[in-house]
């Protein structure tokens, strides 16, 4: 049974907010596919522990190919189509897993999506990247729910992820982060 | 759009979102000690930016914490970027075609 409210409050570090003309089941549903890549995660494929989205099941971001894993995790809250919440963890850097929070709200025809991202290592790589990420993951969410694509510059950054495949390090190798 | 480019072309709230930036979570409390302004004056242009999607609040108790959300601004970005791309695209693309096949007409309207 996923939990009924979020997990206790905590100042959040940084808030993304977006009005996305979709239904809020879709979105959810975008956010939390499993069968294809998920755009606006940079392009990542989401692999769930066989727990699916219930609490305490592990979750991977995996590359479209599954070689590479770049964020691992394990779900705290989840309230289908309102809530999603998670660890969050690079598989590249040494810091603790920080917190994300998808809170989705229908709103004016469409769906209000807020990213909150909690508990990033003050000063830390992991809260710079989360902060550049949030921003892209959101407005990319609006452009992928709307148009169907993400913009240009975000396809840009898409290419440039396929380029540098070859130099990932090798700590990123899926094998070294299993989710069952 | 018309909202963001509103809310960011006052000078005071371009700086509470340089604020916001500096110390996510201020409340209104916190912003206005930057300020020759009361709170409330303060609260007037917050929410002049939470209209048009730049500060994001949340609440806690009796408080709010307030957010710079910068998504408007890279909506702002990512348009732009894309129009121009596509417009230097075709610059680019005339000018190709202007120094393969000059014409001979318009030379002397090159000066314009």
């Amino acid at each position: 049974m996923p939990e009924a409210q979020a997990t206790p409050k905590t100042k959040p570090q940084s808030v993304f907010r977006v009005h996305i003309k979709a239904d809020i089941h879709a979105v959810w549903r975008e956010i939390t596919k499993t069968d294809a890549p998920i755009m606006a995660f940079f392009n990542s494929r989401m692999v769930l522990g066989p727990g699916g989205l219930a609490p305490g099941s592990k979750l991977a971001m995996r590359t479209p190919s599954g070689k590479h894993t770049g964020v691992v995790g394990e779900i705290l809250v989840c309230r289908p189509p309102t809530c999603l919440e998670h660890t969050f963890k690079f598989t590249n850097m040494d810091d603790p897993p920080c917190r994300v929070r998808y809170d989705l709200r229908e709103a004016e025809g469409g769906t209000e999506f807020t990213l909150t991202i909690l508990d990033a290592p003050e000063g830390s790589k992991t809260q710079k990247q989360m902060v550049q990420g949030g921003k892209l993951i959101t407005a990319t969410l609006k452009s992928v729910m709307e148009t169907g694509k993400p913009s240009l510059g975000v396809r840009m950054i898409f290419l440039m992820m396929k380029l540098m495949g070859p130099m990932t390090p090798k700590r990123c190798r899926s094998e070294h982060w299993p989710v069952n | 759009m018309d909202l963001v480019f509103a809310a960011l072309a006052h000078p005071v709230r371009r700086r509470i979102l340089d604020l916001l930036l500096e110390s996510p979570g201020s409340t209104i409390a916190g912003l206005t000690e930057h300020f020759k302004m009361s709170g409330v004056g303060v609260l007037k242009h917050v929410r002049v930016l939470e209209r048009a999607g730049l500060i994001v609040a949340e609440k806690q108790g009796r408080e709010r914490w307030l957010y710079f959300n910068v998504v408007p601004i890279q909506r702002v970005y990512d348009r732009w970027t894309n129009d121009y791309a596509k417009f230097w695209a075709g610059r680019l693309s005339d000018l190709k075609d202007r120094l393969e096949n000059p014409p001979a007409s318009k030379r002397g309207a090159q000066s314009a």
